[in-house]
């Protein structure tokens, strides 16, 4: 297992300045969404109930998916299989160049940042443009979002400025969001009118109506797909919803979730192409099928990806999304990641206190942290785990099966606490002395005081 | 094998136990008077106006743009302005569309004084509003999808219509085979830098609802 | 009834009071309680780090030993999670069973077993309210701030039993301390300012003490204030309910 991860973490903690504030900015949206729940008194037979269409997703997705792509065909829209990550690549691209198409815009979509998709254009010579602010200025900046919502949330104005300055000739110094949003605004005008398609992330697939949903605030997906000859719907196979009034709950649950906002601005529904235009929608595997056989992680596969779970993080606000080291931080991401690639993302499940509020906040209730439990067990009995610490923690084991060792140990503890000099306890190689001081060592332990008290 | 069906075999090939579909939770009814209430709240509380009552059309388009030239309505509107009736999309926006736009950015100072491209107001007509979150709905009937994006300040009228609790009241009443549906609750907006608020980021600038 | 006293290890070793405390409470309220002197730990600490394939043992232990008593109780909230949570996953039996239902925090037994409603001890101080996110999200001693319903709080109910203490209101009701076991030392510095920013809110509220059902978050807080020479007192909550020794 590395260690970059905790060592990532411990990078981004140093700058206790930029700790204070982007812990505020995620708490900040934490509030605004428990202001917006609160109100609601059914809030939580909507996620009982969203959950519950979401477990049914999972038991019948195969089912769901044919019945999706039958009454997508029958729309007129065009469905394509996709096993992994590099297959979805080849067929957008080759969408893209049966049409002789160079340019093309792209709203948000945690999948084909999954995939990889932008580099995969770039080496075909065709232009991305990702149009989602927040990812325009990640993408100017080349690199990955650090949240699912809220891509550029690492960054401070002053750097946007910057950047924006060097891409989109903004005046020097300038850092006003509203001057900034409206020199994005007007960069990505352009970008729009000189694509002739579009792609987009989804957030629901009806199987019922065969359409995708769309919700976003800034209206750039849908200003993208209803300007272009060809739009392009990128979708994980999880997104199937069976019913069109699911969307009555899901809509009202994800952008309180999200941001705190009781919808998102627009909640766009794609059934058929326009006239003369051709929609496509690509359904993806890369690991979910497999992740679905898992049935101590299934239930990960519920998630819409409000992001929820990642603002009410208390590692995730402390330690930066780019920390995880991971295409999707944050709770959520520390099962996703290591559940598909467990080689790379072996670290993720311990970089969390357990403290349960992802699993609180979840709108479709996903056992978060009953999961990273879980997915720790995991770990530690198929994946490498240096013996050093295997060997330790069977030593500890030992200790704790054997009441006279462990008396032993204990005592020798507080012995130690109470005579040896303070350099000898805080050495560095106490992970626990490093930061805090240890309680003052009592003379006798509560069994000693009992046998003494209360044994004759 | 191709994809699909080995996407399908793999997912058929994994046992997972069944799960019924639950019932939707009911919620206790409003009355109208105090869903027109919610209504305007939440759509203000969104960053709209909502207007009702004697309509002046010309005053309406020139609160939301006072320099408004190209207007386009789908209905007919009783104004002094002259507005297009019908909207036609140039085949290839690209180049001409792209050169107007590009001129306005020479100089940053241009950056704040929005320029025309294709609309500057558009006026549309809806039937469904939702009190919960103050929106309202758009259908196919629009005559292009892109105008209520594309526009700079969207005006809705709600006329006719049904104002409903929540969205799923909402989804109960929308004809689900419709080729393309949109549920709009404010004007454009983004807080992707340093999580504040700008109206206005990529599409209507404003929006205004009239209540007729 | 009968109850059997499960010490954690820490508190065994480092807070004897609370283990006395908790004893002398329950004796007040009329409980025979039996201590059985071979015991250790639940186990937490090794499977809360990924083996908890190893804690068989040890659960095993924890059931046989408290076989004959009508309840478990021990002042840790996330050590009572530990065992109903996951031991009777971990040791499939009836008995692995009974004993994970019989075992209660102090907390909890304290309400919902012996209706604890008055107090006579008194503890004029202001104090912060930490909640452990086990007992909180895992035993629901709480609404947690995420839940959408009918507010509740043992831990507050029993605090507000004591006279003249104050409860003071922090801006982040029940943010995490950073403690969380193998993490505090996996991930030093960060549990280290997530415990800084818990202190903070306290202080910021005017609170004079910390209190908690949970010793293990308290003995993180008190570590990391004492390091920083931050004045403060720290009490298991039964230790106010059982009064303070002169
Ligand atoms: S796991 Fe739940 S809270 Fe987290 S992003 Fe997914 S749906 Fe939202």
């Amino acid at each position: 297992m590395s260690t970059t991860v905790a060592r990532d973490i411990e990078a981004y903690v140093r700058d206790e300045k930029r700790v204070d504030w982007h812990d505020e900015s995620l708490w900040h949206i934490r509030s605004k969404r428990d202001r917006s729940t609160h109100g609601l008194p059914e809030w939580e037979q909507l996620r009982q109930t969203a959950s519950q269409i979401k477990e049914h997703v999972i038991s019948k997705l195969p089912d769901l998916l044919e019945e999706f792509e039958r009454n997508a065909t029958a729309n007129g829209v065009k469905v394509h299989w996709a096993r992994d990550a590099q297959e979805h690549n080849e067929i957008v691209v080759q969408i893209l160049q049966s049409q002789q198409i160079d340019k093309v815009v792209k709203s948000k979509s945690m999948l084909t940042e999954e995939c990889k998709l932008n580099h995969h254009l770039e080496k075909h010579a065709i232009q991305v443009v990702d149009t989602d602010l927040g990812e325009r200025i990640v993408q100017l900046r080349d690199e990955e979002p650090s949240h699912i919502v809220l891509p550029a949330i690492h960054l401070k104005k002053e750097e946007i400025g910057e950047l924006f300055h060097e891409h989109l000739g903004t005046d020097k110094g300038a850092a006003d969001p509203k001057y900034l949003t409206e020199a994005a605004r007007q960069h990505l005008r352009t970008k729009f009118l000189e694509s002739t398609a579009a792609i987009t992330g989804v957030n629901f697939a009806i199987a019922e109506t065969g359409g995708v949903t769309i919700c976003t605030n800034e209206g750039n997906a849908d200003l993208g797909v209803n300007l272009a000859r060809v739009q392009i719907h990128c979708m994980g196979i999880e997104k199937i919803i069976p019913r069109w009034t699911d969307l009555g709950i899901f809509t009202r649950l994800l952008g309180r979730s999200a941001t705190g906002q009781s919808t998102t601005i627009y909640t766009s529904h794609y059934h058929k192409p326009r006239p003369g235009t051709e929609m496509h929608i690509i359904l993806v595997d890369n690991g979910r099928s497999e992740h679905r056989k898992r049935e101590d992680f299934r239930a990960s596969l519920k998630c819409i990806r409000c992001g929820a779970c990642i603002n009410t993080c208390p590692v995730y606000r402390r330690a930066g999304g780019h920390s995880y080291g991971a295409t999707i931080p944050g709770p959520i991401g520390s099962i996703l990641n290591p559940t598909r690639k467990p080689e790379d993302h072996a670290e993720l499940p311990f970089a969390s206190s357990l403290c349960g509020s992802c699993t609180d906040v979840c709108p479709v209730k996903i056992n978060i942290h009953e999961q990273l439990y879980l997915l720790r067990q995991d770990i530690t009995e198929t994946s490498v785990v240096p013996a050093s610490k295997t060997r330790s923690f069977s030593f500890l084991a030992r200790i704790l099966t054997r009441p006279r060792l462990y008396r032993m140990a204990g005592s020798t503890a507080r012995w130690a606490t109470r005579n040896l000099p303070r350099w000898a306890i805080y050495h560095r190689s106490n992970a626990w002395g490093q930061y805090r001081d240890l309680p003052a060592a009592p003379q006798d332990s509560f069994r000693e005081w009992y046998m003494k008290n209360r044994t004759s | 094998m191709s994809s699909r069906s080995d996407i399908l075999a793999r997912l058929r090939g994994t046992a997972v136990p069944a799960v019924s579909l639950p019932a939707y939770p009911t919620i206790p009814e409003l009355t109208q008077e105090a869903l027109v209430e919610r209504f305007r709240a939440n759509a203000s509380a969104a960053g709209s106006t909502v207007i009702s009552g004697n309509l002046n059309w010309s005053e309406i388009i020139s609160s939301a743009s006072p320099s408004a030239h190209k207007i386009y309505s789908d209905g007919n509107i009783d104004t002094d302005k002259s507005v297009m009736r019908s909207f036609s999309l140039p085949e290839t926006l690209s180049k001409s569309h792209t050169a107007e736009l590009s001129r306005t950015r020479t100089s940053t100072d241009n950056i704040n004084q929005p320029h025309s491209v294709l609309l500057d107001v558009a006026v549309l007509t809806s039937h469904l509003a939702v009190a919960e979150n103050g929106s309202i709905w758009l259908t196919d009937s629009v005559e292009h999808r892109v105008i209520p994006f594309i526009t700079e300040h969207l005006i809705i009228r709600l006329i006719d219509y049904d104002l409903v609790a929540t969205m799923a009241d909402a989804y109960d009443r929308l004809d689900s085979s419709l080729a393309f549906c949109i549920c709009i609750a404010g004007p454009s907006k983004t807080a992707d830098i340093e999580q504040s608020l700008v109206i206005g980021a990529q599409a209507a600038r404003s929006l205004t609802i009239v209540l007729e | 009834m009968k109850v059997g006293l499960f010490i954690p290890c820490f508190i065994d070793q480092f807070y004897p009071q609370v283990g006395i405390a908790c004893l002398e409470l329950l004796e007040k309220h009329g409980c025979t309680v039996s201590y059985p002197l071979d015991q250790s730990c639940c186990g937490q600490p090794l499977a809360n780090a990924g083996y908890e394939k190893k804690t068989t043992q040890i659960c095993q232990d924890y059931v046989r030993r408290y076989q004959d008593v009508d309840y478990i109780v021990t002042p840790s909230g996330s050590c009572a999670h530990h065992v109903k949570h996951n031991y009777p996953r971990l040791v499939e039996s009836a008995d692995a069973q009974s004993a994970a239902e019989r075992t209660y925090d102090i907390i909890d037994f304290l309400v919902d077993v012996l209706a604890m409603d008055h107090c006579d001890t008194n503890h004029p101080q202001r104090v912060g309210l930490h909640i452990g996110c086990h007992s909180l999200r895992g035993l629901r001693q709480a609404q947690s701030s995420e839940i959408v319903g009918e507010e509740f709080s043992r831990p507050r109910y029993l605090t507000s039993l004591i006279p003249g203490i104050e409860i003071v209101s922090l801006s982040r009701q029940d943010e995490c301390c950073g403690f969380g076991g193998t993490f505090a030392v996996n991930h030093g510095e960060l549990s280290a300012r997530m415990g800084h920013d818990r202190l903070q809110d306290h202080i910021a509220a005017g609170a004079e003490a910390i209190i908690s059902g949970d010793m293990s978050c308290l003995m993180h807080l008190q570590g990391l204030s004492k390091r920083k020479k931050i004045d403060m007192n720290f009490y298991h909550i039964a230790e106010l309910l059982n009064g303070l020794p002169a």
